[in-house]
């Protein structure tokens, strides 16, 4: 690998990057942080306490409560978002009569806001006249019914579905992109070798994707953590606490409380967070 | 003659006497002679019975002053208290905006504290057009550390309604006392029908059913008090007010009770004619179908047996007031049409609109309404909220960080997720007795 070289010049023309990542990351960053060490409303003067937000922090149930959920949203997200646009992006790697029609099929979906599928998944899981309960019921599994998303067995798990189904067409183009970039030969070579399909995608496919897949689970993974849209529209972190997130305690503790100090903690948290996640999946991928 | 109108008219003669008749109001200020833009910001949105109301106000004002425009910013419901914190904390509150109470449960003491609210004192006082427009409490409702920050919109109150439809559908009895309400939901379910057509999500309709059976139980101020952490609120009359709200409402309400919002209650149950009881702010009556209102009987939450309340209370309040930003008040510019508007939307004419046109109740005096253009179950409701002394709404003494946990929490207990002991023990730990 060679020795990047920075000549002036060079450094000239990255400085309005590094003046605009600057102002729009680093300077708010150090800002939350600051304001993360006072007893803050947004409007008064602010109370200097330290790590007093963070003590606090640590033993704050319902954001603790929050990782957990959001641990299993990223697995899920991995195992079913990445491993299912993984298995699309397989099945329609080679050209297939009618192949254009289902990549386009199965992208539409992320073009769509999160608003207008979440208030769809909302009236899709209605327990009255949602398709879900109807279904169910004329299949005769009624005793399945329920309110999917009032109850609180069920909610977590409805609210997880929705980003997955939504966006597993944006992991599957990225996926299919790359396998399309993968030689042929390799194929051709392995199959006079004998090896079946199942082989070529075990030993060839995904050991050659292995980048690929690490930025697919970097993204569904920091996706999980960011995930507020969809909470917000259709629970609001309910019933009671059972879809709480930490972004939407941090949005309820900011903007419904007015405790800033505390909310930006958790800001800063979330963060941290999503930071070790990276590095732990980007060391992952490189073992 | 309906209470509500002795009672109006008792107002009207209070009114003249405390000084109607004073001094003339200030002269409109004529039209600026340059565009000015104003910031309205309000939730009176959607299908809020105010909106078309106040829309209507803002036009006939932007009428008289061409040279001004109002930019309307709207959001529904609640989220309208997200947007005016959010607004005064990077300091740009609308202009005008209508908001609750100065209580800590909104959240606004501390924006005004902050001095971010224009301290509308001495305008107020000395502006002839607010004389003897509202009673004293509705002014100590405006005043938060002896400055009038807002002036009075409307009142709720708390309407209490049963569909005699679905009553005779299940063929129960409409509930009179405790022990049939306790009984009647309890029928009606095993006949197969809704009792309660309510939410129970955070400031719901369940919430209202809390309230009931609290101050029932331990009497308003000693509510109060508990829960602004004045007073511990692990006891044994909590308890059994806990056990009393599980009974009366855990398995008796919509299967997504939880999840849907208080306007959706009305699209999917009360308007859909299901749902045999009802309990909202007063507000709402309007949004209710004209074939359902029909069937609707305006009925007394009971007392409880063994309750501290020996005699009939209703939550009542006044709920909505405008303020103005501090910053547009100093600016000489915008500040004459600012109050000219308020002076407008806070008239006896428009006050009497709120009443005929949007149902809601005035804090205005010496009002004159046409009680025909009310609407029974309005009237009705009315004429019971105005005949009980007022118990105040619990949560307004709450900080916004508690209710932000007691909600939730309530809507758990009331979907059957805690024990009534567990539930109060709940309570003791958010607000700190």
């Amino acid at each position: 690998m060679g020795t990047l070289r920075f000549r002036p010049a060079v450094l000239l023309c990255m400085l309005p990057a590094f003046v605009l990542y600057g102002l729009f990351f680093v300077v708010p960053f150090a800002r939350t942080v600051f304001n993360s060490l006072y007893e803050w409303n947004g409007m008064d003067e602010g109370v200097f306490v330290g790590l007093a937000n963070y003590t606090e922090l640590a033993r704050d149930a319902l954001f603790r409560t929050g990782f957990l959920r959001v641990g299993l949203w990223a697995a899920l997200a991995v195992v079913l978002k990445v491993g299912a646009a993984l298995l699309l992006a397989n099945l329609l790697r080679d050209k297939l009569r009618f192949g254009r029609f289902f990549e386009g099929a199965f992208f539409v979906p992320v073009v769509i806001s999160s608003a207008a599928i979440s208030l769809l998944f909302t009236l899709l899981y209605d327990p009255d006249i949602g398709p879900l309960n109807v279904m169910l019921r004329t299949v005769g599994l009624g005793s399945l019914t329920r309110a999917w998303l009032g109850n609180t067995d069920t909610a977590l798990l409805a609210v997880i579905a929705v980003p997955i189904w939504h966006t597993i067409g944006y992991f599957f183009v990225i996926l299919l992109a790359a396998m399309r970039n993968i030689p042929r030969e390799l194929y051709e070579a392995a199959r006079i070798d004998g090896a079946g399909a199942r082989v070529t995608f075990t030993h060839i496919t995904v050991p050659l994707l292995v980048p690929v897949l690490q930025v697919c689970c970097v993204l569904a993974i920091t996706a999980a953590l960011k995930s507020f849209d969809y909470v917000f529209l259709m629970t609001r972190g309910g019933p009671g606490t059972a879809t709480e997130v930490p972004v939407t305690t941090m949005y309820k503790t900011i903007f419904v409380n007015l405790q800033l100090g505390y909310g930006t903690a958790m800001a800063t948290v979330i963060f941290l967070v999503a930071l070790l996640a990276t590095l732990i999946v980007r060391r992952v991928a490189r073992a | 003659m309906t209470g509500y109108g002795t009672t109006r008219r008792a107002m009207l003669l209070g009114a003249m006497t405390m000084g109607l008749p004073m001094a003339a109001s200030a002269a409109p200020p004529p039209p600026p002679a340059q565009k000015m833009n104003l910031r309205f910001g309000t939730n009176y949105a959607g299908v809020h019975p105010m909106a078309k109301v106040v829309r209507g106000l803002l036009d006939d004002f932007m009428k008289d002053y061409p040279t001004i425009s109002i930019s309307v910013e709207e959001t529904p419901g609640n989220d309208h208290q997200t947007k005016i914190k959010l607004d005064a904390s990077s300091d740009r509150l609308p202009d005008l905006f209508n908001y609750w109470r100065l209580d800590p449960g909104f959240g606004l003491d501390q924006i005004a504290r902050a001095g971010k609210l224009a301290d509308l004192t001495a305008w107020t006082q000395g502006d002839t057009d607010f004389k003897g427009l509202f009673d004293s409490y509705a002014w100590q409702t405006a005043t938060l550390d002896g400055k009038v920050y807002g002036v009075p919109i409307i009142m709720f109150y708390v309407v209490f309604l049963a569909n005699k439809a679905v009553f005779e559908r299940a063929g129960v009895a409409l509930p009179t006392d405790w022990a049939s309400l306790l009984s009647s939901v309890k029928a009606l379910s095993a006949k197969g029908e809704l009792p309660w057509a309510i939410s129970i999500g955070n400031d719901s309709q369940g919430g209202r059913i809390y309230n009931y059976v609290v101050n029932r139980m331990v009497g308003n101020p000693r509510a109060m008090r508990m829960h602004a952490g004045l007073e511990p609120i692990n006891v044994p009359e909590m308890v059994t007010a806990a056990r009393h709200l599980r009974e009366l409402v855990v398995g008796h309400i919509p299967a997504d009770a939880i999840s849907i919002n208080n306007d959706a209650v009305y699209a999917k149950y009360v308007n859909a004619g299901r749902g045999a009881l009802i309990m909202d702010g007063a507000w709402v009556t309007p949004t209710i179908k004209p074939e359902v209102q029909s069937s609707l009987a305006v009925l007394n939450f009971p007392l409880i047996p063994g309750g501290a309340q020996t005699e009939q209370n209703i939550e009542r309040d006044l709920t909505s007031l405008w303020y103005c930003s501090a910053k547009s008040m100093r600016d000489d510019a915008k500040r004459p049409y600012i109050q000219e508007l308020v002076k407008r939307l806070s008239s006896r004419t428009a006050e009497k609109r709120y009443v005929e046109d949007a149902n809601q109740m005035s804090p205005a005096l010496g009002l004159e309404v046409n009680e025909s253009r009310i609407g029974r179950v309005a009237l009705q409701a009315q004429t019971l909220a105005l005949s009980v002394p007022a118990n105040k709404w619990i949560p307004s003494v709450m900080k916004p960080a508690q209710r932000s946990k007691f909600e939730p929490l309530l809507g758990e207990f009331l979907s059957g997720n805690h024990e009534p002991d567990a539930f109060v023990a709940r309570l003791a730990t958010i607000f700190g007795t």
